[in-house]
């Protein structure tokens, strides 16, 4: 995956402890995300690649790069999937 | 919305608007505070109970403040709101909760100012089933019969709290599928709160994002409790321990 994902226009976005809260208004709908997923999301800024999040995440996390990797594969496509974030195109 | 009040009619203040209804129908709603504003709506009904639906849809409607569906009670440090679902038995669970102790606050709607989360009373009366009575106990007159509800005062039940305050403990209660089985509550992600607030929200349409951020506000400041129970005495007593407040009865009996 080579794209660079990036929110969504109009998500907004609360942190409450170490959680992410998204907000559709559009839908109305509120999703919650742990501290890993919360992480991910905070990485996907639309100049980080997937590989580049996995990347950094393994390195904060001290594990495997590999298994980081398909966590982060499966955030990101699930959050693509429910609108929260898009794919910014790669340069 | 301009309204000629005619003779009969007094306006009180609910949620934060004001809305009139006939003088003999307000005297069931002793605890709502009078006002002199002008009303943004006027309560047609003239039975009770339905008045009382009435009145309670159209300050949702005209209200200024975000509406939640949920039973509100005070404790020694602060509010305590309970999100409503269907099939919680809200009304009961509140009046076990005042009958424990707690201050009545409202049965069915959490009031909160999305600029600075502070909460406004709603103490409107009670709605009570027939089988409510055995719980309850004595002191709030006599039952309906079986299959009706009566409208009780508030004060008939126990302490109501004065208008205000912050929301310091949300608890997501369920009904337990055994009928005999305890109540049981334990802690609870804050984030879990989210949700069960707003997809419990009457008004939030009008201002979205102004009302998911007051949630997440008001969550960031509050304890969040999981609870499940079939006895509402009973989550009540056990919240009560938890939470350091003390009935009446017991005070009186130290």
């Amino acid at each position: 995956m080579l794209s660079r994902p990036i929110p969504a226009v109009g998500v907004v976005v609360e942190d409450l402890d170490d959680d992410v809260c998204l907000y559709r208004s559009d839908i109305d709908e509120v999703l919650v995300l742990n501290q890993s997923a919360g992480d991910i999301w905070r990485l996907a800024d639309g100049d980080r690649s997937v590989e580049a999040i996995a990347t950094r995440l393994a390195d904060v996390y001290g594990t495997d790069e590999a298994t980081v990797r398909t966590d982060v594969q499966a955030v990101v496509a699930d959050l693509l999937a429910r609108g929260y974030l898009v794919e910014q195109p790669a340069p | 919305m301009t309204t000629r009040l005619g003779a009969g009619l007094i306006t009180l203040r609910v949620l934060g608007t004001d809305v009139a209804v006939r003088a003999d129908v307000a005297e069931q709603f002793a605890d709502l505070p009078r006002s002199d504003a002008r009303p943004t709506a006027v309560v047609t009904d003239e039975a009770p109970a339905t008045a009382l639906a009435e009145l309670t849809r159209l300050a949702v409607e005209h209200s200024p403040l975000l509406c939640i569906h949920a039973g509100v009670v005070s404790g020694p440090d602060g509010l305590i709101a309970i999100p409503g679902q269907s099939g919680l038995g809200k009304t009961t669970l509140v009046a076990a909760l005042v009958r424990a102790g707690f201050g009545y606050v409202s049965d069915e709607a959490l009031a909160v100012d999305r600029a600075d989360g502070q909460v406004t009373a709603f103490p409107r009366p009670l709605a009570l089933a027939a089988d409510v009575w055995a719980l309850i106990g004595p002191g709030i007159g006599a039952a309906p019969p079986d299959g009706a509800e009566r409208l009780v005062a508030p004060a008939l039940v126990g302490w109501v709290a004065p208008d205000g305050g912050r929301v310091r403990d949300i608890v997501l209660a369920e009904r337990a599928r055994r009928s005999d089985g305890p109540a049981h509550i334990e802690p609870a992600a804050r984030g879990d709160a989210v949700p069960a607030l707003l997809e419990r929200a009457f008004n939030h349409y009008r201002d979205p994002e102004g009302s998911f951020r007051a949630v997440v506000g008001m969550v960031r400041e509050a304890r969040v409790w999981r609870a499940s129970y079939a006895q509402a005495p009973d989550l009540a007593e056990r919240l009560a321990g938890l939470l350091g407040v003390q009935s009446a009865a017991a005070t009186e009996a130290r």
